[in-house]
């Protein structure tokens, strides 16, 4: 008996490859962080956005960088500081002398890849002026509408709200991006490895690009393929729904969420040689995509019970449909 | 609203839910409201007294005072003061009609018109039975106490109507005792005082801090427990055919189980009259038989007197006294002649909770098919505590017993036992009745002569016949001798017997029918007409005789006749002009009937006799209750043990079968893995997706490599079933699930593979689901009487009501 797990001519194979290709380039400047640097990827086939949150040093923006170097796109990087403006991202429509008229300047944000750095510190008002960008993926501008590249994706990196100088960002903001990753301390051999390639050249810049704007649209094409079962799509609907009743939680996962566990559950699955999602790429992704969006109770916040702790409890709790329901 | 409230509150209405079972008691519903009303003003005296902190029997008293101004406004309005304040006359006019009431119960029979006198009565009880209930509930909070009186109310229709209480309303009066439990269960959990924790709810609001716990579930679940309880109760003897009725209310039930039956009927009294003062006739029973004077057909003999009536002794039916192939001794008969008489009844189908069999006395053999039927050795009454005698067909042999006017005159006194159970008489009955006893037998020197004197006496025409006599009690009985002279076959009977007692002669009196009517057919129709009872008196060496003091003919018992023995004296006596003999049937011929009726050439029934042979069923002689009984329940012990070995068996064979595709294949697999792994004892998470399934059980079987591909096969299989959109080949796939259950009880212990096969795990967790979905379905039940009554009590004024009923929700 042969037991397939993947179906040839899907464009999986390809798929496959050119995503091993970008992961092992980034893995060349991202050391000892395996899980990060799929996840990164997951959330680029997903046609997501990526939350970068840890403490300050840890290779966020290298993460970024690297990401948005391996694949040969359109990369801006927008270093956000208190004083930064709204039109300092979308772009402004400026004077123009000789033909008479406004001229539209686009602004950073016009970019396949956008690396939005310490999100945190600007002001509130800018930061919404990048999200609704991400969320509608086009830009609007003294009445014009100007759509944005695809792929479009949006990697933000932000300090954790306890350190100085930062504007948390709201809830409802947070829900945009697809996923929410901590990168961590490196192991002692990762740092050791980092400290000798480190000190003599620095990997970015010896980072060739192995694929295209062009390769990536591909691939976001493949997975939108992948078939998702009623039962897993039951799964997901029951795991969010899970969140919105749970008493250590104070705010549960809003359908964006759900669509969004989706999504990456879809390239999570591409991502392993499968076309079709199973409740194992819905539980992987549980954390990294709902966590950021959960508020905890006051009890659990007294307990000092963590987001992700209450999410695995909730997988453990959640039963797997087993059967198509009416 | 204050807890006071609710518990008086549902004490009223259990008491008026219970007293919806006495419904069946009456013609009319009219009784109810008044009654209803009363329960209502005495709860709310109760509450009053309660409010102002009154001692719980000072309430109680309140009560009372109240039940007693509400039935004088009612009842006595226009004798009291102002029509409203109690005073010495309308208090003598209630004793009036509280004794009228008592009289009016005793002479009319169930159904009762909805008189003044009788809803009074009704109405003053069920008030009592309120005061009892508050007390107990409200009062002294203890709510289980207060079925008691609720009891009493149900044990009323059960006493008088030889039927049992019907489904509804035995429901309507449990679902008000269910619900003052359940109220005194919240009240007591509201005393341990405010909650500390605050808690979320789902839609995020918080919960406001309330005064008393939330004892919402707690009543959820009692409502849920009494649901299933009632449920059960009203069901289950309706789907068990073999367990009467009678079974759980009467007395006799378990002793059908092999030990002694002790049994209670009801009063057969009761159900005498009633039958005679049927406004139709209903056929009772037809019989064959060659005599062509058949004996009465007796079905009780009543032994004790208690002073107001004749009521059933001590029955017993001991295992060995079935009459299937017995010979049935006859107590006291000795060498006289008899002739056997033998005769086939059947019993009306439409008969019903008849547990006695009608039998011409004495009954020396009975055949009768099926059923545990045992004989009374001092009565002979024949009876079964399970079986009832409608529709039944059975064939009795009796003896006709001819002894001779000497043989009677010179019989000597009866053994001690007869004469200890047979010579009682209360103390209670006047010195009047002893004195008339004399002065009626006073010319006869013998028992014999007496007994004949004493039946002289009450058919000399100095009684009349009256299905309506007066009074009740040992009053009745000292009216009808003394005074009225007027009354039916009860009075005849029991008075005689009585009589006959002070003249120590043992006595009883019988209840059952009249020889009843001959048709054309040559069959003999009993209707329920014939119904009668007559006193039975021992003369020892001859047993028990019948005679008959109640006048026959169209101005009396119309089916009556006087026995042969006891004939001679009246027949020249002054009073023959009240009997007619010309209405008796064979009467005239009594007197040669020593008379071998069998030897009669005249006889028109010989065609008759023929079919009577050849109709009456072999009885079966092999059939052993005990012994089926003992078998009955080993099989019901193995196919217990059984059942689950076999429905894992069933289930996996109905699975393989029934899958066809790659895909249901995949599921069979996978659902067989899990069974198997249940009934193993291995941990099955429903949280886990097949695959993480499969690894968390090759890993807590230590299975590697070969020993858990078959495992991870199943697995995948599943998986791709689930969640592709094309399914796996699953070829291996049966023989991969062998692989796995092996794989899986090679690890397990010996008694977990022996446990696993004997007892499957899975049965039992398919049984539980299937009561998990009765729970559900419980619980949609219990959510729409919340939603029904929030519907009905949205209006603001009566929200604040809806509090105090249903407890804060």
């Amino acid at each position: 008996m042969t037991l397939r797990t993947t179906d040839a001519g899907h464009g999986l194979t390809a798929l496959t490859e050119t995503a091993n290709r970008i992961r092992a380039a980034i893995e060349s400047v991202i050391e000892g962080k395996p899980d990060a640097v799929r996840l990164t990827l997951t959330v680029l086939l997903a046609e997501g956005h990526l939350l970068i949150e840890d403490v300050p040093g840890v290779g966020k923006t290298m993460l970024a960088k690297a990401l948005a170097r391996s694949v040969d796109c359109s990369v801006r990087r927008i270093q956000f500081t208190p004083d930064l403006l709204p039109s300092d991202i979308t772009g402004v429509s400026a004077y123009n002398q000789e033909r008479r008229e406004f001229e539209f300047k686009p602004g950073p944000v016009f970019a396949n890849i956008v690396v939005g750095d310490e999100i945190n510190r600007a002001s509130p008002k800018t930061q919404s002026a990048l999200l609704e960008c991400m969320e509608e993926r086009q830009v609007t501008v003294d009445g014009t509408t100007y759509v944005l590249d695809s792929p479009f994706m949006v990697i933000a990196t932000q300090n954790p709200v306890e350190m100085e100088g930062t504007y948390p960002l709201p809830e409802a903001q947070r829900d945009r991006f697809t996923a929410r990753i901590s990168l961590g301390y490196p192991g002692p051999e990762a740092e050791l490895e980092m400290l000798e390639t480190h000190g003599s050249i620095s990997p970015l810049d010896q980072l060739e690009p192995v694929a295209d704007a062009r390769d990536v649209a591909k691939l976001v094409e493949v997975i939108r393929s992948v078939h998702v079962a009623e039962a897993a799509r039951h799964y997901a609907i029951d795991l969010v729904t899970a969140t919105r009743t749970e008493p250590a939680l104070r705010l549960g996962a809003s359908p964006r969420a759900t669509l969004h566990l989706i999504r990456a559950a879809r390239a999570h699955a591409a991502l392993n040689d499968r076309d079709y999602v199973l409740p194992d790429d819905i539980q992987e992704l549980a954390v990294p995509v709902l966590a950021h969006r959960l508020l905890p109770a006051a009890e659990a916040q007294i307990e000092r019970r963590p987001v992700e702790r209450t999410i695995v409890d909730i997988i453990e709790r959640v039963p797997v449909p087993d059967r198509q329901r009416r | 609203m204050s807890r006071h409230t609710r518990l008086t509150i549902h004490a009223a209405v259990a008491t008026i839910l219970a007293s919806v079972v006495l419904y069946p008691l009456f013609v009319t519903f009219e009784w109810f409201w008044p009654t209803a009303f009363g329960v209502v003003v005495v709860a709310a005296a109760c509450l009053a007294g309660r409010r102002v902190s009154l001692p719980a029997p000072v309430c109680s008293l309140l009560g009372l005072a109240a039940l007693l101004w509400y039935l004088t406004v009612v009842f006595a309005g226009s004798e009291a003061t102002f029509r409203l304040i109690p005073d010495r006359s309308s208090m003598a006019q209630l004793l009036d009609l509280m004794r009228l009431g008592f009289d009016d119960i005793g002479g009319y029979t169930a159904p009762v018109p909805a008189l003044t006198s009788i809803t009074f009565v009704t109405v003053a009880g069920i008030g009592l039975v309120a005061v009892l209930v508050d007390l107990f509930a409200a009062g002294m909070r203890q709510a289980a106490l207060a079925g008691l009186p609720l009891l009493a109310v149900f044990s009323v229709p059960v006493a008088i109507r030889v039927d049992s209480i019907g489904a509804l309303p035995f429901v309507i009066g449990a679902i008000g005792f269910i619900s003052l439990l359940l109220a005194e269960g919240r009240e007591r959990l509201s005393r341990w005082g405010r909650p500390v924790l605050r808690h979320r709810r789902g839609d995020g609001s918080e919960h406001r801090t309330a005064d008393i716990p939330d004892s919402r579930p707690l009543a959820a679940a009692g409502r849920r427990i009494g649901m299933v309880a009632v449920l059960v109760a009203v069901v289950f003897p309706m789907l068990v055919p073999e367990l009467p009725a009678r079974a759980f209310l009467g007395t006799g039930g378990l002793g059908g189980f092999g030990g002694t039956s002790i049994i209670t009927a009801p009063s057969p009294m009761v159900s005498l009259k009633r039958d005679l003062t049927l406004p139709q006739e209903l056929k009772v029973m037809r019989y064959r038989t060659k005599d062509q004077t058949p004996e009465y057909l007796r079905i009780y003999a009543l032994e004790r007197f208690t002073g107001e009536r004749w009521e059933l002794g001590r029955v017993r039916g001991r295992p060995e006294d079935r009459v299937v192939g017995q010979q049935i001794t006859p107590p006291g008969l000795g060498d006289v002649p008899t002739t056997p008489v033998t005769t086939e009844v059947s019993i009306d189908p439409k008969v019903r909770d008849l547990n006695f069999l009608p039998l011409p006395y004495p009954p020396s053999r009975v055949q009768i098919v099926d059923g545990d039927w045992r004989v009374d050795r001092d009565s002979l009454m024949i009876f079964s505590t399970r079986d009832v005698a409608s529709g039944r067909t059975y064939r009795v042999t009796s003896l006709r017993v001819d002894p001779s006017r000497e043989r009677l005159r010179n019989a000597p006194p009866g053994p001690a036992e007869i004469r200890e159970r047979h010579l009682d008489v209360p103390g209670e009955v006047p010195g009047s009745v002893w004195k008339l006893a004399r002065e009626v037998t006073d010319d006869a020197s013998t028992p014999y002569g007496k007994a004949l004197a004493l039946q002289d006496w009450f058919t000399s025409g100095e009684f009349t016949y009256s299905l309506t006599p007066q009074g009740s009690g040992t009053s009745a009985l000292t009216d009808f001798l003394l005074k009225s002279k007027s009354g039916y076959c009860e009075q005849y009977a029991a008075s005689m017997a009585l009589m006959a007692r002070m003249l120590n002669i043992p006595a009883r009196v019988a209840v059952g029918y009249t020889a009843g009517q001959r048709a054309a057919n040559g069959e003999w129709m009993v209707t329920t007409h014939d119904a009668h009872a007559w006193p039975e008196l021992y003369f020892h060496g001859v047993g028990w005789l019948r005679f008959e003091p109640t006048p026959a003919g169209p101005g009396g018992q119309a089916t009556a006749t006087i026995p042969g023995y006891s004939e001679e004296l009246v027949t020249p006596g002054p009073a023959t002009g009240s009997i007619s003999p010309d209405s008796q049937t064979g009467s005239t011929d009594e007197s040669d009937a020593t008379a071998n009726p069998n030897d009669d050439p005249a006889s028109g029934i010989d065609g008759g006799a023929q079919n009577l042979g050849g109709g009456t069923s072999a009885i079966d002689e092999s059939s052993r209750p005990w012994s089926l009984l003992a078998l009955t329940a080993g099989v019901l012990a193995v196919v217990l043990l059984v059942t689950p070995m076999v429905g894992r068996w069933i289930t996996r064979r109905r699975r393989w079968a029934a899958a066809r595709s790659d895909r249901a294949r995949a599921r069979a697999a996978w659902a067989e893995l899990r069974d198997d792994a249940t009934d193993l004892g291995l941990p099955w998470r429903p949280s886990d997706s097949p695959r993480a399934t499969a690894r968390r059980l090759a890993e807590h079987l230590e299975l590697a490599g070969r020993n858990a591909a078959p495992l991870t096969r199943i697995a995948l299989a599943e998986e791709r079933a689930r969640y592709a959109p094309t399914p796996a080949e699953t070829g291996g796939l049966k023989a991969d699930t062998g692989a796995a259950r092996r794989a899986m009880a090679g690890t397990a212990g010996a008694s977990a593979r022996w446990k696993a096969r004997l007892f499957p795990a899975s049965t039992v967790a398919s049984i539980r689901r299937a009561a998990q979905g009765i729970g559900g379905l419980l619980a949609r039940v219990d959510g729409l009487g919340r939603h029904v009554r929030a519907r009905l009590l949205r209006q603001p004024a009566a929200s604040s009501l809806a509090r105090w009923l249903g407890g804060g929700t």
